[in-house]
């Protein structure tokens, strides 16, 4: 699936947007969380504090934001996702191939992180700090071929297996018609 | 990072790049060879300073002379027309039955790859397979895909007629004579047992006889070159099977008659270069350098004391898995990296379960042979025949080749593996 930039574009302002809604209010109910202990009553057998009741209302704002920013975070990795196959040249019919390539890359960065990672830590000042960030940089790129080959398995598995029931299902019609047909000779 | 999983990691990314077919297998084998020598530095595998020398000191020559020679002189030969000759000669002489010639042509492609590379002995059968059937309008499927199975049943005769066998020999020391003599009755026994049921198969093509109406000198252009073309190529072939006498390394016998064909036969020699197939010769010489980093690395160690532990209980089987688990691997793999890397493996394991390196290398050889033929990818041979087809508007899927031919490859594979155990009992 392809899409248009004003579409990225408007994805990225929502999830900035929810995500900085997320964290300004779950900050909020912290600190308030902190300042209260005015409130206590008995509900049946559970002693209700106001503590409790931001906690309740921090995790539904949290499922509320958080819902939209996990799934403009899930089409940011689906995006990323579609680069990193174009790049590994992916081919749409062969699946066990797509998922050899994204083995080969993720051996490839480990090789490549070997020789590059012990040069640029040798560097003076800088040099650990910047080989931490590239370490984490291959680590990034290597989630999102796992995640490949994660989705490149499940279409797979899902495609037999949708073979599989159209396969099961056409001979339990069959068999039913054939049945319905003795049935009615008798 | 231990040094053997970096090696073992390379050799992995090596072969997906060479299943996968991701870059051409001289290029996959190139960068192999870049990065066994990039880590083998950094890790301290080879010397900076003497690297050349080193990497020099992996290559066999031999082999590499051999393979070189061998391909020149058959593309030499080739180009005099002596193979069509032999072809259309047979074929006049059979008469008319397309289904008689097409077995002759069947054999013939037995006979050819035992001289040619595979590439080459299809590209000639192939090529005159397709004229006839057009003569006799038939469909010629079935034929041309059990020409593309008998190839590899040719590569099983002679130590020239394979890379692997190349390998192999130069490893364990088995001439041409000895290699002959163990090989030569398998081939036969497999293509007794395989003409049956291809004849079986091609039965119900049409009887209607058609006379032949080809003078087979009409495809030789130059006489006097057939002639000396025969000459260097019977020279060459009674040099290897005189070489325990003549005391000359089997490279040189090869890359002399190479030399003696371009000098007698006058042809362009900047053509032959260029038909000669410096891919495989390059994947050769690079493979060399990233198994001796294996070796170096210690992997081919570890790998192999797990294998001859697993063998420990049964040493006997050693030849049999390695039919199969060479037969399988050659069906998805080019069977040179697999020949390349399990010889080594062979000659550790052979010191610690007290088999000798020679009866577990006839496992290696027949399995890499015949297990090319498992797959439409497993052996340039089967790429061709299925293009020689495509060329012809008809398109031979995987289905179709499983159907035909993995039944006569399982069976070719069966035949080999009694044959192993046969000559294990007898040894």
């Amino acid at each position: 699936m392809s899409y248009n930039s004003n579409f990225i574009r408007e994805k990225v302002f929502r999830f900035f947007k929810y995500l900085l809604i997320l964290l300004f209010i779950v900050f909020f109910l912290r600190v308030l969380e902190r300042q209260s202990s005015f409130i206590q009553f008995q509900v049946l057998d559970y002693m209700v504090t106001d503590k409790l009741i931001i906690r309740i209302i921090a995790t539904m704002f949290f499922i509320y934001y958080g819902y939209f920013v996990l799934v403009d975070l899930k089409l940011f990795i689906d995006l990323l996702n579609q680069y990193t196959a174009k790049t590994l040249g992916y081919n749409e019919s062969n699946k066990i191939k797509n998922i050899a390539y994204s083995v080969a890359a993720i051996i490839s960065l480990f090789l490549a992180s070997l020789l590059v990672l012990p040069f640029v830590s040798s560097l003076p000042t800088y040099g650990n700090l910047i080989a931490s960030y590239l370490n984490l940089a291959f680590l990034a790129i290597v989630f999102i071929i796992i995640y490949n080959i994660s989705n490149e398995v499940y279409s797979l598995a899902k495609d037999k297996i949708d073979e599989t029931i159209d396969e099961i299902s056409k001979q339990i019609t069959r068999e039913i018609s054939s049945r319905t047909k003795k049935s009615e000779e008798k | 990072m231990n040094v053997s999983t970096v090696f073992s990691l390379i050799f992995v990314l090596i072969l997906i790049f060479l299943v996968t077919e991701r870059y051409h297998r001289s290029v996959a084998a190139l960068l192999g060879v870049l990065l066994t020598i990039v880590y083998g530095v950094i890790y301290g595998l080879f010397s900076s300073q003497n690297l050349l020398h080193e990497l020099a000191s992996l290559i066999d020559p031999n082999t590499v002379l051999l393979v070189v020679g061998v391909m020149i002189l058959a593309e030499a030969v080739a180009r005099t027309g002596l193979f069509e000759f032999a072809a259309l000669s047979i074929a006049k002489i059979i008469g008319g039955d397309f289904r008689r010639i097409s077995l002759s042509f069947i054999l013939l492609t037995v006979v050819f790859s035992t001289f040619l590379s595979n590439i080459t002995s299809m590209i000639i059968i192939g090529a005159l397979t397709i004229s006839l059937a057009k003569q006799f309008e038939v469909d010629p499927t079935d034929i041309i895909l059990s020409e593309a199975v008998m190839t590899n049943v040719g590569g099983l005769i002679l130590l020239i007629s394979s890379i692997p066998n190349l390998i192999v020999s130069a490893h364990t020391q088995i001439g041409f004579t000895e290699f002959f003599k163990t090989s030569f009755p398998l081939a036969v026994l497999i293509s007794l047992v395989t003409i049956p049921i291809i004849y079986r198969k091609i039965f119900h093509y049409c009887t209607i006889e058609h006379e032949i109406d080809v003078d087979p000198w009409t495809v030789v252009d130059d006489r006097g070159l057939f002639y000396r073309a025969v000459f260097v190529f019977m020279c060459v072939i009674l040099g290897f099977i005189f070489i325990d006498y003549l005391k000359i390394p089997i490279g040189l016998i090869s890359i002399g008659g190479a030399i003696a064909m371009l000098v007698l036969g006058g042809q362009e020699p900047e053509s032959i270069y260029s038909e000669v197939d410096w891919g495989t010769v390059f994947f050769l010489i690079s493979f060399y350098i990233i198994v001796g980093g294996l070796e170096k690395s210690e992997v081919l160690n570890i790998f192999s004391e797990n294998v001859a532990h697993l063998l420990s209980f049964r040493p006997d089987l050693a030849s049999v898995l390695n039919i199969w688990v060479c037969g399988l691997s050659s069906a998805f793999v080019d069977n040179i990296p697999i020949t390349m890397t399990l010889i080594p493996v062979m000659e550790i394991i052979s010191g610690i379960i007290g088999v000798s390196v020679k009866s577990l290398s006839w496992g290696i050889i027949y399995g890499a042979n015949l297990g090319g033929n498992l797959t439409p990818i497993g052996s340039p041979s089967n790429i061709i025949a299925l293009g020689i087809l495509k060329k012809e508007g008809k398109n031979v899927g995987w289905n179709k080749w499983f159907e035909y031919c993995l039944p006569l490859v399982l069976m070719q594979l069966f035949i080999a593996t009694a044959y192993v155990v046969f000559l294990s009992v007898i040894s």
